[in-house]
C-alpha cells in the first residue's frame, strides 16, 4: 500500500514538469483582423499576387507564395489562378513585382483571371535559427485578402510561429525547415479564414 | 470457341486498361530557388520523369518540353500562364503538365531539403494535385543512426517519396470546357482631354472546341458598346474620342458566345481631364521695390493649388531681352524645389539685372499650365559715390551709393598713417555726411579712410582710401568720384 502511494506521487511528480513543458509549446492562433464580411457564396476561386519579401531570407518570398498557393489549392479546394497569368497582368500594368496594386489594378486582375478573392502576402521575418543538432525556422507574415469585384480589403491576417512551437514532447514535433513551417502556417491561416467564416467550395 | 472467347476479352481487357494509363504527362524543368530566381534543377526533372514513368505515366521528354518553352518564349520554370497550359496541350498533346519548386536545398546550418509540386490538367488549366514538404537531416533519426541521411543528396528521395505517395490513383484526363483566355490588353492613353483620341486592344485566345464568340465588344462608361475590329486573328481593337464631361470612364471587353453567354472582363479606367494643373511659384529672397531680390542662390518652391500627378515639366530662367540663363526639364512628378545660384548655363555669373522664371507643367491628360515670377538678380556689391571737400575747420566727406538696391550698413574709419584713429562711425541709412576735423599743420602724418557698405542682400563693398586731403582735392577739381574697382577687399 505504501509502495503504491510512494509511486502515485512519483508518477505525478513525473507529469507535472510534462504538462507544463507541453502546455508551453501551445501556440497562438493567427491573428485576422476584418474590414468587410464577404457576402458571397463559399470561395472556389483565388488569384495570388507576388508575395513581398521584407525578410533577409533569399526567395523567402517566393517559397511562402508556392507553399501557400498549394495549400490554398490542397486544404481549400481553392483553383488558385496561374502566377504566369498574374504576371502578365502585371507587366501589362506596369506593376514592378514589390509594388503594390491599387484598388483598380486589384479589379482588373480579379476581372481577368475570373476569381473570387485577391490574396497578397508580405514576409516580414524568415530565417532558419540554428539550436544544438535542431534548426529553428520563424516565419512572420501578413496576408491581406481583397474582393475581387470591388477590390476592397476583405481581411489581414498576421501569423508569426517558430520550428519550436510545434515541440511536442523531447525533439518530437519539431519543426526543422522553413518550407515545412510555412506549409503548416498557411495550413492555420486558412483553417482560421474558414473558422472566420469564410464558406469552403462546394458547401 | 470458349478459349477463343476467353482470350478476345483478355485482349479487350488490356487494350483498355492500356488505353485507360495512356496518360501523358509534361514535367517541366524543376525549378531551384536554392540557385536564386531563376535555377533549374534538371536532375530532380529527371527523377520525377522517371518516377512518373514507373507509374505507367507517358512523359513527355525533357528535350521537346524545352524547346517549347523556347518556342514560346517562356522565360520562367515553375509555372506557366493559362494560354501557355492550353498550348501545351495544343501542341505537345499533353494531358497533365507537372510543376516543380525546390524551396530549399541547403547543407547548413542543417541539411535540409523543400519541395512543392503540382499537377496540372492542361484540356482546362485546373490543379488537380499539389502536395508541399520539406524534411531535415534532423527530422529523421534511426535506431543506432543506421541508414540515417548524411547530405540534401541523401534526402531528396526521402522526401520525394513523402510527396509523391499522395499522387492520385486515377488522373481524369478530362476535365471543364476550356475557357476563353484574355491574354493582354492595352488601353491607352489613360488621361485625356476631351475630344483626344483613345484606344483600347485585346488579344483573345478562343478555346479550342469549345464556345465560340461571336462578337467582340468594348463597354465604355456605362452604357456604351463600340464593337472592336480584328485588326489580326484574335486581336481586336478600337478607337473612340474622349466625351466632353469630366471624370473617369470604365472600360470593360465585352464577349458574346454563340451559346448566349456574355462575359465580360474590366480593362480599367480611364480618365477625361478638362482642367489644367493649379500652381503657382514662391521664391525665398528680399522683397526691394516690389521685386524679390537675392544675391547668390534663389530657392523657388512649386506650391499646388490642388494637387496633381504630371506627366512632364520644364523650368527655366529667362533675362527681359528673352535670353535664356538656366534651364530644366524632365518627366514625372515635379521636385520639391529648384535652386537658381544666379549663373547661366555655362557656370558664368549672370548679369545684375531683371529675370524671369517660367515654370511650365503638364498634367497625365497634357493640360498645360504656366506659372512665372519676376526676379532681382544683384550679384555685384554697392557701388558707392565718396566725395569730400574742404569746409572751415572740418574735412566733410559724403558718403552715398548709386544703386537699385539699398544699403542697410555702412562705416566708416578715419585713421592716420601709423595707425592711430582719428574718427569711426557706422550707420543704416544713406547719403550721410562725416565731419573730419582737420590734422594741425604741424601733423605730417597722412589722413587715410577705410569705407565699407552692405546692401540688404549682404553683397559687402570696402575700400581704403590713402590719402583722404588727395580726394579733398580731387573734389576740388570736378573730377568724377572714386570708382570702387581701385583697391578691392575680398571680406571684411
Amino acid at each position: 500500500m505504501m509502495n503504491f502511494a510512494k509511486s502515485r506521487y512519483f508518477f505525478l511528480f513525473l507529469l507535472i514538469p510534462l504538462l507544463f513543458g507541453v502546455s508551453s509549446c501551445t501556440s497562438s492562433r493567427p491573428s485576422l483582423e476584418k474590414k468587410n464580411v464577404y457576402q458571397g457564396e463559399s470561395i472556389c476561386s483565388a488569384a495570388l499576387l507576388p508575395f513581398i519579401n521584407d525578410s533577409r531570407f533569399a526567395q523567402g518570398n517566393l517559397i511562402s507564395q508556392r507553399v501557400f498557393a498549394a495549400e490554398l489549392a490542397r486544404i481549400a479546394g481553392i483553383e488558385v489562378s496561374s502566377e504566369g497569368d498574374v504576371q502578365n497582368i502585371y507587366q501589362e500594368l506596369h506593376i514592378f513585382p514589390n509594388q503594390h496594386p491599387d484598388i483598380e489594378q486589384i479589379r482588373v486582375l480579379g476581372s481577368r483571371l475570373d476569381v473570387q478573392l485577391v490574396i497578397s502576402g508580405r514576409i516580414t521575418e524568415m530565417e532558419e535559427k540554428m539550436g544544438g543538432s535542431h534548426a529553428n525556422p520563424v516565419l512572420a507574415l501578413t496576408v491581406q485578402v481583397y474582393d475581387a469585384k470591388s477590390g476592397k480589403t476583405m481581411w489581414t491576417t498576421y501569423h508569426r510561429r517558430e520550428g519550436r512551437d510545434y515541440r511536442t514532447v523531447m525533439h518530437f514535433g519539431l519543426v526543422n525547415t522553413v518550407t515545412q513551417l510555412s506549409r503548416i502556417m498557411s495550413d492555420e491561416i486558412i483553417e482560421e479564414w474558414f473558422a472566420e467564416g469564410m464558406k469552403q467550395c462546394g458547401k | 470457341m470458349k478459349r477463343f472467347l476467353i482470350i478476345t476479352l483478355l485482349i479487350t481487357i488490356f487494350l483498355i486498361a492500356s488505353s485507360a494509363q495512356a496518360v501523358t504527362v509534361a514535367v517541366f524543368p524543376v525549378e531551384d530557388l536554392s540557385e536564386g530566381r531563376n535555377g533549374v534543377n534538371f536532375t530532380l526533372t529527371d527523377f520525377l520523369q522517371q518516377n512518373l514513368q514507373e507509374r505507367g505515366l507517358e512523359v513527355i521528354p525533357t528535350d521537346t518540353v524545352i524547346s517549347f518553352m523556347s518556342r514560346n518564349r517562356i522565360r520562367w520554370v515553375g509555372f506557366l500562364g493559362k494560354s501557355h497550359i492550353y498550348q501545351v496541350w495544343d501542341d505537345l498533346g499533353a494531358d497533365f503538365i507537372l510543376f516543380g519548386t525546390v524551396s530549399q536545398r541547403q547543407e547548413s546550418p542543417i541539411a535540409a531539403f523543400g519541395m512543392v509540386l503540382t499537377l496540372v490538367r492542361a484540356s482546362d488549366a485546373r490543379t488537380v494535385w499539389t502536395e508541399v514538404g520539406g524534411v531535415s537531416k534532423a527530422d529523421i533519426s534511426n535506431f543506432f543512426a543506421i541508414d540515417e541521411p548524411e547530405s540534401i543528396d541523401d534526402l531528396f528521395p526521402v522526401l520525394a517519396q513523402q510527396l509523391l505517395s499522395s499522387w492520385p490513383a486515377v488522373l481524369e484526363v478530362t476535365g471543364q470546357n476550356p475557357s476563353i483566355v484574355v491574354e493582354s490588353t492595352r488601353l491607352s492613353p489613360l488621361h485625356v482631354k476631351p475630344g483626344d483620341e483613345v484606344s483600347c486592344s485585346v488579344k483573345i485566345r478562343p478555346p479550342a472546341g469549345g464556345d465560340t464568340i461571336s462578337q467582340v465588344l468594348l463597354m465604355v462608361g456605362d452604357d456604351n458598346y463600340l464593337d472592336m475590329v480584328e485588326a489580326s486573328p484574335n486581336s481586336y481593337s478600337v478607337f473612340w474620342s474622349a466625351p466632353d464631361r469630366e471624370g473617369f470612364l470604365p472600360v470593360s471587353l465585352v464577349l458574346r458566345c454563340q451559346s448566349g453567354r456574355t462575359l465580360v472582363f474590366f480593362v480599367g479606367n480611364y480618365q477625361v481631364d478638362t482642367s489644367s494643373p493649379k500652381l503657382s511659384l514662391k521664391v525665398a529672397g528680399k522683397k526691394v521695390n516690389n521685386f524679390i531680390a537675392f544675391r547668390d542662390r534663389l530657392p523657388i518652391t512649386p506650391v499646388w493649388q490642388d494637387p496633381e500627378p504630371l506627366s512632364r515639366w520644364s523650368l527655366f530662367i529667362q533675362s527681359m531681352t528673352g535670353q535664356v540663363m538656366a534651364s530644366t526639364e524632365n518627366k514625372g512628378p515635379l521636385p520639391n524645389r529648384f535652386v537658381w545660384k544666379g549663373q547661366r548655363a555655362g557656370g558664368q555669373k549672370a548679369d545684375d539685372g531683371i529675370y524671369e522664371i517660367v515654370l511650365k507643367v503638364w498634367d497625365r491628360a497634357d493640360n498645360p499650365t504656366v506659372s512665372t515670377q519676376k526676379v532681382f538678380f544683384k550679384g555685384n556689391p554697392p557701388i558707392p559715390l565718396i566725395t569730400a571737400v574742404a569746409g572751415n575747420d572740418n574735412l566733410i566727406v559724403t558718403l552715398d551709393y548709386e544703386d537699385a538696391i539699398p544699403v542697410d550698413f555702412w562705416s566708416a574709419e578715419i585713421l592716420y598713417s601709423d595707425g592711430e584713429v582719428l574718427l569711426q562711425s557706422h550707420g543704416s541709412d544713406l547719403p550721410v555726411e562725416i565731419l573730419i576735423p582737420f590734422p594741425s599743420p604741424a601733423d605730417t602724418r597722412k589722413l587715410e579712410g577705410l569705407v565699407c557698405m552692405k546692401d540688404v542682400l549682404g553683397n559687402k563693398f570696402q575700400k581704403k582710401i590713402d590719402n583722404l586731403m588727395q580726394l579733398v582735392i580731387v573734389e576740388d577739381e570736378k573730377t568724377e568720384p572714386l570708382k570702387q574697382q581701385e583697391e578691392w577687399f575680398p571680406e571684411f
